[in-house]
């Protein structure tokens, strides 16, 4: 017990020193690297409150594609600062507001304590016979409250769409060589089965679409990174269909039902178990072509979003 | 009938991934969506009075497991000003592009941001609430780049992403507060539960605030001048007219439907205020600005001011026929600006296209060249500065009368200087446009000029439409007055 | 809905609908844009001719529509309303025909019918406004309408003057708006009733109610031109001439006017208001204003500016009529409503020929204009000697009927040295105008542009300033005659004191 005291303080204690780290750290490069920690560190709060999904979730997106992101976007020269008294203002006043606020939330938080494991988790725990899948997490998020999750596939959709808008894909660094390509041959199958897998095991377990197109995103991250192995060649077509298929099956599938009389997104029991499969197959093809996209920065054909008739590729 | 609520739901969602797949169809999909959008919500206001509010349980789950979508007369007829605001920025953009890659580039954006403002409109669930937010804010800052060249405008966009994120972010943890006391966030089961506590108060300030952000309240305005007016002219008439506005109308629903016992006097007449200055200094940096753009932009700010300033004046008046005439007023106060917003947002378009800028004080021989656009921006203004017909008159001479009736006068003098400083503002573009040609002849125009009929259509509609026909909107929010629905 | 509701809305469309087609209309298709101007006036006198004769025997007419809930759009046709619809259309008429010639050949002559059509549909909205609010709505409609006039030409001066009319009438708008809606809040729905409203109803304020008074008065004095609140008038006189003539005689001046005359009669109550003691600041306030134009008029050269103080003056008379107590002076001041417009609208027609075509805009340049326009200088000569009161000129009735009035309510003593003081600095700054245009020498014209026709002008502009003027001869010759203006202001005092 009193270990796990000693446990939580020194975690909280890192957090709060990475965040701090992260902010004001010398230059940017450390920033992103405290700030990668910072995620990491935060799926094992995750994993200590007992919620793996989130856990999960955290590090592959978090940490690890976020910091690539962040990575990749730093400038390659050090930008100069130059700090105005008003910018130093506003950073003083943004940390007593902070601070303020968090104040104020622990006070009321106290209020809160001890906080019941109260109706919704009793409510899901008694139909979740009736979900077609048997891990809460996932029956919530595809079942219960399909409608949030389709909206969030839309919220990924509608940021990669507007990086997608914005500019060209970077180029691939140099090519790193053969070891790396070697390396990237063995990992990339990994990449592909742990995807599948986590796709698979969020029936009854942690995983599921999210998790499971963030580790197929690395792969595409670990080609980029490499570049020596390249995809097959894809049209913009195609692209497109990829992007738009997670959003498609799942709101085909919830449409589907209202031509049987049944509620938007309301799955016949016997099917419910197969259909969520199907939606979150998509799911994660989508969600692993947009997250690559928005790594890649840009588009990574010649035009977007429709062009003449140029197929070239440049991952 | 609740099919017609998924139908308006999903419809906008099944748009924008049509036109993420076939981005060659985009102009005529968008078009008959939006004719489709706009029949349908005219159906769901004229269904409404029949029953108070519609519901569907999506997937079949009792809301509180699941979540359901609704409507009420309040959410009806706001889901009709943006049916009406799409569908005529829709037919307006289509030309106002004239780069079709641009317009592949724009449609699944304009009607991803629809979802987000249909499905906002139409939740009945906190959590739910929050996923629609964030995708109204991507949606719009996504939007705001779109056939942007400029830096100004990335950076604005930037921005503007920047603080939608910030007050996402503070609503979130409002929710998280409500769903730790209350253990749901079902909006009508927590209109019953929810009581006066520390916690309530808490997430009552940050679900305010962050939405306070969103919808520009002085002193969280600043992002907003820059953002609407650097986006192009059809992405500021949405951002302008809907984006603000149902922002607002989920403060009005926090404020009247669930958090009454919360809501003191103090905190309404303190909103109040920020609404005054609002009112006040948007309009004085309207009546300053140089570009028309940023005038517009300006006015968007005072003019959420007057409907803040309605707050404390419905919450002081009494239950009954009196507050339900200042609770329509409202109403019908937001729907007019919305509509006029986006006519002169799609007439300084139009005149921005024409000449190549759209400076105040270049505008000279405009009134010549353009005469329907001047003729929807004077109708526009006509509206918006709230002079008869409009039907902003109506819901000014309530404001004013309401804030007599409740003995608050004081907010009567805000509203009549304001309304004079608007007047001022209006005149000084109307003055520059009805003068001679300026030396400089304008800029030839980089594509043919885009529709001028849309914002002449909705001008009309915000100055005679609403101001002879607005009376079945209390009609139908007398059905289902806030105070029943608790 | 019967018939009676049809016509005040036929009226108000018979000009709304010309006008919203004109607007649409290319500049080239001027022969349309002549044809439904002209359709539009004539129509609408006709349906005037029969609002004349439904109200003489008493009919109702009234259209009500709800806006929101307590407030009733109300078209309501009585006889004092007749008055001033009939004022407008015969006018408008006029006007019409001569704005057709006076701006041949200039540009955007759409935008202006346009909204020359709209400024009458406003007019003759406020004329037959049923209650206060439909009144602050065509009240508001109109000075939207006119402003577009008023900067018609697009020079700085133009819509400098345009702009500072617009900031005096607004702010007079939102004076009166800030009024109403306190009245509306305290004493109901305010439909107008002959004899008042305010009086009948218990247990209001009367503090409340003399603010309200002040509010409402100086919302309407601004367009009435009431001192201190007159000063966008003589700048508003950079509008070409045919806006000017309806400004001052039919559209703007006389909508505040009649508003006063509206307040007074018709919702307070002439004795009520009476009781409340704020009948005597007004007249006094409309006395001095009176004498203040007159005397500011004197010193003017430019013609307009001078016949703009002159409306100064003028209009303030039917103010003063409204606040005497007893039926003639009520007469005396309602009929100088349309006195005063038939002869003002003479003065600028005239005004207006000499400036387009010899180029006069000034007293001084004015030499021997009669000798070389005898026909607009006769009119402009009848017109001046009615506003001096010079029998048996329009002008003089209304005069009369104030001094008898003024005597009966026992204001004499105050009232007819006022009439006689106007009518002495009247003949002081109308006579050397007409002195020099018959019997100094002509002068060389700053700019003649008359060459082509056979007459002294275009005919378009020749004949409305004799037939205005004609008009100010008869309705003042055959003043006893039944349906004249006068014979009708009688009607509406027995009404009014029934």
């Amino acid at each position: 017990m009193m270990l796990w005291w000693v446990v939580d303080l020194t975690l909280c204690a890192l957090m709060i020193a990475l965040a701090a780290g992260s902010l004001f750290a010398a230059t940017l490069r450390r920033r992103v690297i405290f700030f990668i920690a910072f995620g990491l560190l935060t799926a094992i709060v995750w994993a200590r409150l007992q919620a793996p999904d989130l856990a999960l979730a955290e590090a592959a997106i978090g940490a690890g594609l976020t910091g690539a992101l962040l990575l990749a976007a730093l400038p390659t020269a050090q930008p100069t600062e130059h700090k105005r008294d008003a910018d130093r203002l506003i950073e003083w006043v943004s940390l007593l507001l902070a601070a303020l606020l968090a104040v104020v939330l622990i006070a009321v938080l106290t209020t809160l304590l001890p906080v019941v494991d109260g109706d919704p988790s009793l409510a899901v725990t008694a139909r979740l016979s009736d979900a077609g899948v048997s891990h809460p997490v996932t029956a919530v998020l595809l079942n219960f409250r399909a409608w949030d999750t389709l909206l969030e596939l839309a919220v990924l959709l509608c940021a990669t769409i507007g990086v997608l808008n914005l500019a060209p894909a970077r180029k691939a660094p140099r090519h790193a060589g053969a070891l790396a390509d070697t390396l990237i041959r063995i990992l990339l199958p990994l990449l592909i089965l742990t995807a599948g897998y986590l796709l698979w095991n969020g029936a009854f377990a942690p995983g599921g679409a999210f998790q499971a197109g963030a580790v197929l995103a690395a792969a595409t991250v670990v080609l980029h990174l490499g570049g020596g192995v390249r995809l097959p060649p894809f049209s913009l077509a195609q692209l497109r269909g990829l992007l738009a298929l997670g959003l498609l099956l799942f709101l085909s599938v919830g449409l589907v039902q209202l031509a049987f009389g049944q509620a938007l997104l309301q799955y016949p029991l016997a099917w419910a178990g197969s259909l969520i499969l199907l939606i979150e197959t998509g799911a994660t093809l989508s969600i692993a072509t947009m997250l690559s996209l928005v790594y890649l920065g840009g588009h990574p054909l010649r035009d977007w979003p429709v062009a003449g008739d140029s197929r070239d590729r440049e991952i | 009938m609740s099919s017609l609520l998924v139908l308006i739901a999903t419809l906008p969602l099944m748009t924008a991934l049509a036109c993420l797949l076939h981005p060659r169809g985009g102009d005529q999909l968008s078009l008959v969506a939006s004719m489709i959008q706009l029949v349908a919500s005219v159906l769901l206001v004229t269904e409404l009075p029949s029953r108070s509010s519609l519901s569907h349980a999506l997937g079949g789950w009792a809301p509180g497991l699941g979540i359901a979508l609704g409507a009420d007369p309040l959410a009806g007829w706001l889901v009709l000003l943006c049916a009406l605001v799409q569908f005529a920025t829709t037919l307006y953009a289509r030309f106002y592009f004239c780069d079709s890659q641009a317009r592949y580039r724009l449609w699944p954006l304009w009607w991803l941001l629809a979802s987000a403002l249909y499905a906002l409109l139409l939740s009945g669930d906190l959590f739910n609430l929050y996923v629609t937010l964030e995708l109204l804010g991507l949606s719009a800052a996504a939007l705001c780049t779109v056939g942007a060249a400029k830096a100004e405008a990335l950076e604005a966009a930037l921005r503007y992403l920047l603080l939608g994120l910030i007050g996402s972010l503070l609503y979130l943890a409002g929710v998280a507060l409500v769903y730790a006391e209350y253990g749901t966030l079902d909006v009508s089961a927590l209109r019953t539960l929810i009581s006066s506590s520390p916690a309530s108060l808490a997430s009552l300030v940050l679900l305010s605030s962050g939405l306070m952000i969103k919808c520009a309240l002085v002193p969280l305005h600043f992002w907003l001048p820059a953002a609407h007016s650097s986006a192009p002219a059809p992405v500021s008439a949405v951002l302008s007219a809907l984006v603000v506005k149902v922002a607002f109308y989920l403060l009005l629903r926090l404020w009247f439907e669930l958090f009454t016992p919360v809501v003191t006097s103090a905190f309404a007449t303190l909103i109040g205020l920020l609404g005054a200055i609002a009112v006040i200094w948007g309009s004085w940096q309207a009546f300053r600005a140089t570009r028309l753009k940023l005038l517009a932009a300006y006015s968007t700010l005072s003019q959420m001011g007057y409907l803040f300033m309605f707050v404390p004046i419905v919450m002081a008046l009494p239950e009954g026929d009196t507050r339900q005439f200042a609770y329509g007023a409202l109403l019908l106060l937001a729907v007019s600006h919305g509509i006029a917003k986006a006519a002169l947002f799609m007439g300084i378009g139009s005149l921005q296209q024409h000449l190549g800028h759209d400076e105040i004080d270049r505008l000279g021989g405009s009134a010549r060249k353009l005469p329907v656009t001047l003729f929807a921006i004077s109708l526009a203004g006509v509206a918006l500065v709230g002079l008869p017909p409009s039907g902003a008159f109506l819901a000014k001479w309530a404001l004013i009368s309401s804030s007599l009736v409740s003995g608050q006068w004081w907010w009567m003098l805000v509203t009549l200087v304001g309304t004079l400083l608007a007047a001022a503002y209006l005149v000084r573009v109307l003055g520059a446009a009805f003068a001679p040609t300026a030396a400089a002849e304008p800029a030839l125009p980089t594509c043919r000029l885009a529709l001028q009929q849309p914002a002449l259509l909705l001008a009309v509609l915000a100055t005679f439409g609403l101001g002879f026909a607005a009376s079945p909107v209390w009609d139908t929010l007398s059905l289902s007055p806030p105070e029943v629905q608790r | 809905m019967s018939t009676n509701a049809w016509l005040p809305l036929l009226i108000l469309w018979s000009s709304l609908v010309p006008g919203l087609i004109i607007f649409s209309l290319d500049e080239s298709r001027q022969r349309l844009r002549t044809a439904l101007n002209l359709i539009g006036a004539i129509t609408k006198l006709l349906l005037v001719a029969g609002l004349i004769w439904g109200v003489y025997r008493e009919l109702l007419f009234e259209f009500r529509w709800t806006l929101a809930p307590g407030l009733d759009f109300v078209l309501h046709a009585d006889a004092l309303s007749v008055l001033f619809v009939s004022l407008s259309t015969l006018l408008w008429l006029v006007t019409t025909i001569y704005a057709i010639g006076y701006l041949e050949h200039s540009p955007d002559r759409s935008r202006f019918f346009g909204f020359f059509s709209l400024c009458v549909t406003a007019t003759v909205g406020l004329a037959m406004a049923g209650n206060l609010f439909t009144f602050v709505i065509f009240y508001e409609a109109l000075t939207l309408a006119t402003y577009p006039l008023v900067a018609h030409k697009g020079t700085p001066e133009a819509i400098r003057g345009a702009r500072i009319y617009l900031g005096y009438t607004l702010a007079g708008g939102v004076l009166l708006l800030t009024g109403a809606v306190w009245l509306r809040t305290l004493a109901g729905p305010l439909d107008f009733a002959q004899g008042g409203i305010l009086g009948d109803i218990p247990g209001l304020d009367p503090d409340a109610l003399r603010w309200i008074f002040l509010l409402l008065v100086a919302g309407l004095g601004v367009k009435a031109a009431l001192f201190p609140l007159h000063g966008w008038l003589p700048r508003a006189m950079v509008a070409p001439a045919p806006v000017s003539a309806l400004l001052h005689a039919v559209a703007v001046v006389k909508a505040g006017a009649f508003g006063i005359v509206r307040v007074v009669y018709d919702v307070y109550g002439v004795e009520f208001s009476g009781e409340l003691g704020v009948l005597m600041p007004l007249g006094a306030l409309a006395a001095f204003t009176i004498i203040y134009g007159s005397v500011r008029a004197l010193s003017q050269d430019h013609l307009k500016k001078r016949l703009a103080y002159s409306t100064v003056s003028q209009v303030s008379y039917i103010a003063l009529g409204a606040t005497i107590l007893g039926p003639l002076a009520t007469i005396g001041g309602l009929v100088h409503l349309v006195h005063q417009g038939v002869m003002k609208i003479t003065l600028f027609f005239a005004a207006g020929n000499y400036a387009e075509t010899l180029g006069v805009h000034r007293v001084s340049e004015m030499n021997g204009v009669g000798r070389r326009m005898p026909v607009t200088t006769a009119a402009f000569t009848v017109a001046a000697l009615g506003m001096i009161g010079l029998p048996p000129v329009a002008g003089f009735f209304s005069k009369w009927y104030l001094g008898l009035g003024a005597l009966e309510a026992g204001a004499g003593a105050w009232v007819i040295p006022v009439l006689l003081a106007s009518s002495a600095l009247n003949a002081a700054y109308f006579l050397p105008i007409l002195y020099r245009a018959w019997f100094l020498p002509a002068g060389p014209w700053p700019l003649e542009n008359h060459t082509h026709h056979r007459g002294e002008t275009r005919p378009s502009l020749q004949w409305p300033p004799m037939v205005t003027a004609a008009l100010a001869v008869l309705v003042g010759t055959f003043a006893a005659a039944p349906f004249s203006p006068l014979e009708w202001v009688e009607l509406i005092a027995t009404r009014e004191y029934r």
